[in-house]
């Protein structure tokens, strides 16, 4: 489960970065006040233009920042002072494949695994299913480098699932990716659903939030701007499109 | 503490698959002065064979029947002489190479001369030919000296008259010494400028790579503490330039060894200066200097966004750190209670008086705190600015 409540993140505008907006203001609010919960089996969908503050939000989920104020916490674990803990009960995707170009797809897996102190039996184990699941075998030995960007993103995907997570979040997985690359990641999504796993990801492809999704929230201008679930949204629908109506909210927060 | 090894290990696999760190690292290090030194010594042996066995063209003014000096040109097998009646055409014809060399006495040096005056010999040579010119100045020199005999003889004076006072040299310091004094700023300087580029490669693949690669989320995202990632890190890009360090050390005396540079007796000096007491003291000045250039590398490449931006900005920096190394190779410059605490500056001089073999242990000593705080400093510096979350994610 994922729990956060007020959470807000500020950061300190450089001289520069102040004179570029112009409002005078020594800081600015990423995330101001967001509030919402992702529960075990369902599949939580965090929607908002660019530069809305989910990407921030996802990472202050992923411990990699410091919330300025509120509260996080991944299966009962605050990111904030017990950080080690919820890493560990969570895997952490990104649209970039993000992976070490002279490793091979084994020792990639096999340093992740390392790192989250997966014991060696339990690697040989999960190791071999999620291999034979995705047919990496055979490219397992070879380097990162030389893979095509559809065999990186099955590594990228082991390499999050390999600890076995009961939280997964994905930040835009499928941005970049051509259809069958994607395809895995929306495959990972809902076997993850299957398994009782949090899945919280991002994205502003309203074709994958409307197939995935269980609960939606959008995020403008690091303001919570609606929460519901997805049949929620569906009954509030006032065109026949989900990206119209998503810009509606957009430009109704904009205007107030 | 395990996750620190686990780090180690992954990085100092991933960074000797890198072609270009290896290049930096391990080749150029190895390579680069057995290269220097064979190449140069075989240049260097050619041109003088060539140079030595060169038959020189050599026009001199005429200054009539038995000229003493034309006499001694014209016996020398290895010089065709030419003679001209006037001067007009020296310059021009040296410059041409029409002649390799051009001289013109004041007078004619004949046997019975003046002996209260003194003849000048204008000679006429390029000057980016020294061994021309020399080839030259020894004959006139010689015969010089030939003449100076005959007007001590003629006076009944023997040479002793013309040298009152004669200075006898008398080193007292052993050949080790010497080595030390003249070449071992030198030395240092070397393996701290390699030293400096073995822990900036591999620095900028580690930390702005992880930038560039799109990995720097997923690793802050496994429960390990920032600081084990970081020291993980940090110790191969130490170990990069210590082996950098040793491996140009190394290549130097293999250099000097196959290049045949040096006389056989100060050969023997040089290789003897690599003593186990040498080696554990080289090591231990380097360990804190390359923790320090490690500490000072990484906060840069923790910063950067690119490779090109590392690069830009480690570049300029490599002159601040080579510049104290510089100051150490001037004449003068010795390890004392302020040069001590001077960081590299303090470890070309402590090398200098470590070959000669006259290392003050207290200066030793003060030299190493002296490292060891600007090493400490500098893990501190790279420990805050991997953990700032504005340079991290700074993309």
């Amino acid at each position: 489960m994922i729990e956060v409540q007020h959470l807000t993140k500020k950061f300190v505008l450089s001289k520069k970065e102040q004179k570029e907006r112009g409002s005078g203001a020594s800081e600015a609010f990423a995330v101001d006040d967001v509030s919402f919960k992702c529960e075990p089996g369902r599949v939580f969908a965090l929607l908002g233009p660019n530069g809305a503050g989910k990407t921030t939000t996802l990472r202050i989920i992923a411990s990699i920042l410091k919330p300025s104020s509120g509260i996080v916490k991944i299966q009962g674990h605050d990111v904030a002072t017990h950080s080690a803990q919820a890493r560990r009960c969570m895997g952490f995707l990104t649209g970039s494949t993000g992976l070490y170009d002279r490793l091979t797809a084994e020792e990639s897996i096999k340093y992740f695994a390392d790192l989250f102190d997966v014991p060696s039996n339990l690697y040989k184990e999960r190791r071999d299913k999620l291999f034979g699941m995705l047919g990496m075998e055979e490219f397992a030995g070879k380097r990162i480098g030389q893979l095509s960007t559809g065999m990186k993103q099955k590594v990228s995907i082991v390499r999050t699932m390999i600890h076995d997570p009961q939280v997964v979040v994905f930040d835009e997985p499928t941005s970049g990716l051509d259809v069958i690359t994607a395809e895995n990641i929306i495959q990972l999504v809902m076997d993850c659903k299957a398994q009782g796993k949090t899945v919280l990801f991002s994205s502003h492809i309203m074709s994958e939030v409307d197939l995935l999704a269980d609960d939606l929230a959008i995020i403008h201008r690091g303001k919570l701007i609606f929460h519901d679930t997805m049949d929620g949204f569906r009954s509030q629908m006032q065109s026949v499109s989900i990206t119209k109506d998503f810009i509606r909210l957009i430009r109704e927060a904009e205007a107030s | 503490m395990r996750h620190l090894w686990i780090v180690f290990k992954k990085e100092m696999r991933y960074t000797l698959r890198d072609r270009r760190t290896l290049m930096v690292m391990v080749v150029i290090p190895t390579l680069v002065f057995p290269a220097i030194f064979m190449i140069t010594n075989a240049v260097q042996k050619s041109a003088m064979e060539g140079e030595v066995g060169r038959r020189l063209k050599v026009a001199y003014l005429d200054q009539g029947e038995d000229d003493r000096m034309l006499n001694l040109f014209q016996a020398d097998t290895s010089m065709k002489v030419i003679v001209f009646p006037d001067t007009s055409g020296f310059r021009a014809g040296v410059r041409a190479d029409s002649f390799d060399l051009a001289l013109a006495a004041g007078g004619k040096i004949g046997h019975q001369m003046d002996f209260s005056s003194s003849t000048d010999v204008r000679v006429w040579y390029d000057v980016t030919e020294e061994l021309v010119f020399e080839r030259g100045k020894l004959k006139i020199d010689l015969l010089s000296k030939v003449m100076m005999g005959e007007r001590l003889d003629s006076l009944k004076l023997s040479p002793s008259f013309v040298e009152p006072l004669k200075v006898v040299q008398v080193n007292t310091s052993s050949m080790q010494e010497t080595i030390g004094k003249m070449a071992g700023g030198f030395l240092p300087y070397i393996f701290i400028a390699f030293c400096y580029m073995g822990c900036m490669f591999p620095a900028i693949d580690l930390f702005t790579g992880e930038k560039e690669r799109g990995t720097i989320e997923t690793l802050l995202a496994t429960p390990v503490p920032r600081w084990q990632l970081l020291a993980g890190k940090m110790l191969v890009v130490i170990c990069s330039g210590f082996t950098t360090a040793i491996l140009a050390f190394l290549g130097l005396f293999v250099g000097m060894k196959l290049g045949d540079t040096l006389p056989a007796p100060m050969m023997e000096v040089v290789l003897g200066i690599l003593s186990p007491g040498f080696v554990v003291t080289f090591l231990l000045m380097l360990l804190p200097l390359v923790t320090a250039f490690a500490g000072l590398t990484i906060p840069a490449t923790v910063y950067a966004k690119s490779f090109k931006e590392a690069q830009s900005i480690l570049t300029p920096l490599n002159f601040v750190v080579i510049t104290p190394a510089i100051v150490g190779m001037m004449p003068g410059i010795e390890l004392n209670w302020v040069t001590a605490l001077i960081p590299v500056l303090n470890v070309v001089l402590a090398t200098k008086d470590l070959i000669a073999g006259t290392l003050d242990p207290l200066l030793f000593g003060l030299l190493m705190l002296s490292l060891l705080g600007v090493a400490v400093v500098a893990v501190l510096l790279s420990f805050k600015r991997f953990g700032s979350e504005r340079n991290i994610l700074r993309s």
